[in-house]
C-alpha cells in the first residue's frame, strides 16, 4: 500500500467517523464539533488531489466561517431540552432504510463506472503556473457572470440574516 | 492505487449520511449540520472528477458550493433564532407544521 | 453585455433599494417607485436587445439568448411587478418597510433571469440559489404570524436538501461527460449512457422536480403556500417555478435530448402523479391558499406534460402556460388579498359568499380567473392546455395527455365551490375594499387573461416559427 492510499484511507475513515458522529450525538454542539473532525479530513482529502487552494478554502471558509456561525447560533438558542425528550424522529426506521437504500443504490451505480486513466491536473496547472493560477484562469475568465452573480447571493444572505435577526422578538 | 471511484464511493457514503441526518433528526440546528455534510460530498466528487479529467472546471464549482454554503448556513441558522424567539425550542415536532 | 443588461439593471435598483435604506431614506412610495422602475427599466433593455441571432453563446458559453428565454424573461418581470403592486397594503399595514421588501424581490428576480438565460450547469446553480435564498427570506417576511417562519423553515429545509440533490446529480453529470456547460453536454455524453450518467440524470431530475413542487416531492407546497404573506405565495407559485421549469426544460431536452428514452419514463410517471394528486387533493381543501397550492401542484403535471413531448408544440405550450398561468393565479392571489380583512380573511371558501353582489367586478375578475385555470376556451389558459395536450399527443404521450384534461375537468369541480359561494351563496360577511394597486392587479391580470386568451396569435406566432431553445 502507497503512502497516498495510506492517508486515504485513514482520512476517509475520520471524515465518515466525523459524518456519524453528526447524525448520531446528542447535542447540536458536539455535532458541530464532530462535523469539524469532518471538514478537516475532507480539506486533507483535496490536497491528495492536487487542490491546493480548495483544501485552504475548506478550512478557511467552512472550518473558520461557516462552523463559527453554527457555534454563535447554538450559544444563542442555548437549551437542555433535548436531554429529556427523544432524540430522533418517530418515523427513524423508515428514514434510515431510505437513506441506506439510497447510498446502496448510488454505490451500485459508481462503483464501476466506466473511468479511465485520471488524466491528472499536472498539464492544466503547468500552463497556469501552479493550481491557483489555473484555478483563476477558469474562474475569472469562463465564470465572471456566475462570479458576479454569486456576490449578489452574499448581498441576499447578509441584509436577509440581518433583517433575521429582528424578527421573532414577542411582543 | 486510489481512482476516483475511491473518491465516489465515500462521497456516496457521507451525502447518505447526511440525507438519513436531515430525515431522522428533530433539531434544527442538527438538521442543517446534515445538510452542510451532503454539500461535502458533493464538493468531494467535484474534486474527484476534476483530477480524473485534468481540468478546472470541478474546482472552480467547489468553490461555488462553498460561497452557498455559507449563504445558507447564515440564513437557515437566521431563521432557526427567529423561530427560537417566537416558540422557545428548535425541535422540529415542537414547531407546527413542520412535522411532515 | 446586452445580454445581460437587464439582469444589471434589476440587480442595480436592487442595490440601490439597499443603499437608500442605509441612508434612511426609506418611503415605502420612493421604495415601491425605484422597484418598479427598475423593471420596467430592464424590460425595456430586453425589449430593445437584438441579437444578430438567436441562441448564441455569450460569455464563454455560460448564458445564451434565445426566444424562451428571451419570452420567460417578461413572465418573471410581470410576476415581480404584479408581486410589488399585491405587497403594497400587505406590507404598509404590517409595517414592516417596502424598502428591503422589495430589494429582496429585485434580487430574487435575477437569480431568476440568471436560472432562465444559463446554458451552464454553474451559473444555472448560482442563479437557483440566489432566487431561493431571497425566496426563504420573503417567506418568512410575515413576521407577527409564526406560521410565516414555520413556512420559511419548512421551505428552506427542504429547498436546501433538494439543492444538495440536484448538485450530486450535476457533480455526477460532470463526472460522466467532463463538461458543465448544457450544449457541450449533449454532444459528450456517453453512448449507451453509462450508469454514472444514469444516477446523475435521476438525481438532477429529483432536484428540479422538487423545485417545480412535482408529486412525489410535493409535500413541502401547502404548507410553505399557506404559511407565506399571500403576496410571496402569489409570486411562488408562478416567479421562481416559471423559472425552474426554464432551466427544466434546458437541462432535459437540451442536455439530455439524446437520451430521452431514458427519462421519459421517470417523467411521464411523475406528470401523471403530479396532474392526479394535485387535482385531487384540491377537492378537499377549505383554505383558498391551500386549494390554489394544490391546484398549483396540479398545473406543474400539465407543464411536464409539455417537457415529456419533446416537439415544438410542447415547448411552446410550457411557456405559453406559464404566460397565462402568471394572469390567472397572480389575478386569483389579488382576490383573495382584496378579500382580506383580518388576520386569515379571505382565505376560507366561505369568505367568498355573496361576492358577486358587494364587488360585482371583483366576483366577475375572480370568475375569469378560475376559468382560465381550468382551461375554458376564450382564456388564455385555454390555448396552453392546447398546446400542452396537443404536443403530448404529438409526441405519442395519449394516455398522460387524456389523464391531463380529466384533470382539469376535476379542477373544474372543486373552482366550482368558488364560483357556488360567490354567486348564489346569500350571506354577506363584511369586507373591507382595499387600496387601488391590489385593484389595478386584478385588472391587468384580467386584461391579459382575456387578451391573450381571445388573441393568443401575437405571441404564438412568434413562439412557434423560431426553433425556442438554443443547441
Amino acid at each position: 500500500m502507497t503512502v497516498h492510499a495510506l492517508f486515504f484511507y485513514l482520512f476517509a475513515a475520520l471524515a465518515l467517523l466525523g459524518a456519524v458522529g453528526v447524525v448520531a450525538l446528542r447535542q447540536p454542539i458536539q455535532g458541530a464539533v464532530s462535523l469539524l473532525l469532518t471538514l478537516l479530513s475532507v480539506a486533507a482529502l483535496f490536497l491528495l488531489r492536487g487542490a491546493e487552494f480548495l483544501a485552504a478554502a475548506q478550512i478557511v471558509i467552512y472550518a473558520g466561517g461557516i462552523l463559527a456561525i453554527f457555534l454563535f447560533a447554538i450559544m444563542f438558542v442555548a437549551y437542555r431540552e433535548e436531554e429529556k425528550r427523544r432524540r430522533w424522529h418517530p418515523q427513524w426506521p423508515a428514514a434510515v432504510v431510505l437513506g441506506l437504500g439510497l447510498a446502496a443504490t448510488l454505490l451500485a451505480f459508481l462503483l464501476r463506472p466506466a473511468l479511465g486513466v485520471p488524466a491528472g491536473l499536472g498539464a492544466a496547472q503547468a500552463a497556469a503556473g501552479g493550481n491557483t493560477e489555473a484555478l483563476a484562469e477558469v474562474l475569472f475568465r469562463t465564470y465572471l457572470v456566475p462570479f458576479e452573480v454569486i456576490s449578489l447571493f452574499l448581498i441576499v444572505a447578509m441584509v436577509g440574516g440581518i433583517l433575521m435577526a429582528s424578527w421573532g422578538v414577542k411582543r | 492505487m486510489i481512482t476516483a471511484t475511491h473518491y465516489l464511493v465515500l462521497s456516496a457514503c457521507l451525502f447518505g449520511i447526511g440525507a438519513v441526518g436531515v430525515m431522522v433528526r428533530k433539531n434544527l440546528i442538527t438538521l442543517l449540520l446534515s445538510i452542510e455534510l451532503m454539500l461535502n460530498a458533493v464538493n468531494l466528487n467535484l474534486i474527484a472528477f476534476s483530477h480524473q479529467w485534468g481540468d478546472m472546471l470541478g474546482q472552480v464549482f467547489a468553490i461555488f458550493v462553498m460561497a452557498v454554503a455559507a449563504g445558507e448556513a447564515a440564513i437557515g441558522l437566521g431563521i432557526i433564532t427567529a423561530i427560537y424567539r417566537n416558540r422557545g425550542t428548535v425541535e422540529a415536532d415542537q414547531v407546527r407544521g413542520m412535522e411532515g | 453585455m446586452t445580454v445581460i443588461l437587464p439582469a444589471i439593471l434589476l440587480a442595480a435598483a436592487g442595490l440601490l433599494l439597499l443603499l437608500l435604506r442605509l441612508v434612511n431614506l426609506k418611503r415605502d412610495g420612493v421604495a415601491l417607485g425605484v422597484a418598479l422602475g427598475g423593471l420596467a427599466a430592464a424590460a425595456l433593455a430586453l425589449a430593445l436587445i437584438r441579437p444578430p441571432a438567436w441562441g448564441l453563446p455569450y460569455f464563454d458559453g455560460t448564458v445564451t439568448l434565445d426566444p424562451a428565454g428571451f419570452f420567460l424573461q417578461f413572465v418573471v418581470f410581470g410576476a415581480t411587478a404584479l408581486v410589488l403592486l399585491l405587497s403594497w397594503d400587505y406590507i404598509r399595514e404590517g409595517g414592516w418597510g417596502m424598502t428591503e421588501y422589495a430589494a429582496l424581490l429585485l434580487l430574487a428576480t435575477v437569480g431568476m433571469v440568471f436560472l432562465i438565460i444559463s446554458t451552464d450547469f454553474l451559473s444555472l446553480y448560482v442563479g437557483l440559489e440566489t432566487m431561493a435564498l431571497a425566496s426563504y427570506v420573503l417567506a418568512g417576511y410575515a413576521r407577527g404570524e409564526g406560521r410565516s417562519f414555520e413556512a420559511a423553515m419548512k421551505y428552506f429545509v427542504l429547498g436546501a436538501f433538494s439543492s444538495a440533490v440536484l448538485l450530486y446529480g450535476i457533480s455526477l453529470i460532470y463526472g460522466a461527460t467532463g463538461t458543465l456547460n448544457l450544449i457541450e453536454t449533449a454532444r459528450l455524453l456517453p453512448t449507451p449512457p453509462g450508469k454514472l450518467y444514469l444516477a446523475g440524470m435521476v438525481m438532477v431530475a429529483c432536484g428540479m422536480l422538487f423545485k417545480v413542487a412535482a408529486v412525489p416531492f410535493h409535500l413541502w407546497t401547502p404548507d410553505v403556500y399557506q404559511g407565506a404573506p399571500t403576496p410571496i405565495t402569489a409570486f411562488f407559485s408562478i416567479g421562481p417555478k416559471a423559472a425552474a421549469f426554464a432551466a427544466f426544460l434546458r437541462i432535459f431536452s437540451t442536455a439530455f435530448g439524446t437520451t430521452a428514452r431514458e427519462w421519459s419514463i421517470l417523467l411521464g410517471l411523475a406528470c401523471v402523479l403530479t396532474m392526479v394528486a394535485g387535482n385531487l387533493m384540491a377537492i378537499v381543501q377549505d383554505n383558498v391558499k391551500r386549494m390554489l397550492a394544490y391546484s398549483s401542484i396540479g398545473s406543474a403535471g400539465f407543464v411536464l406534460l409539455g417537457l415529456l413531448a419533446q416537439n415544438t408544440w410542447g415547448a411552446t405550450g410550457v411557456l405559453y402556460y406559464l404566460f397565462a398561468y402568471l394572469f390567472a393565479i397572480t389575478g386569483a392571489f389579488s382576490v383573495v388579498l382584496f378579500l382580506k380583512t383580518k388576520e386569515y380573511g379571505g382565505e376560507r371558501v366561505d369568505d367568498f359568499r355573496g361576492l358577486s353582489r358587494r364587488h360585482p367586478w371583483i366576483a366577475f375578475a375572480m370568475l375569469v380567473f378560475l376559468l382560465s385555470l381550468i382551461g375554458v376556451p376564450g382564456t388564455a389558459g385555454f390555448v396552453g392546455k392546447f398546446f400542452l395536450f396537443g404536443g403530448a399527443i404529438q409526441g405519442g404521450f395519449i394516455l398522460p395527455a387524456v389523464i391531463g384534461i380529466l384533470m382539469s375537468a376535476v379542477s373544474a369541480w372543486y373552482f366550482f365551490r368558488l364560483v357556488v359561494n360567490m354567486y348564489i351563496a346569500p350571506e354577506e360577511p363584511e369586507t373591507e375594499r382595499r387600496g387601488w394597486p391590489v385593484v389595478l392587479a386584478v385588472g391587468v391580470c384580467v386584461a391579459g387573461t382575456i387578451l391573450f386568451g381571445l388573441w393568443p396569435m401575437a405571441v404564438t406566432r412568434f413562439l412557434l416559427e423560431t426553433p425556442l431553445l438554443a443547441r
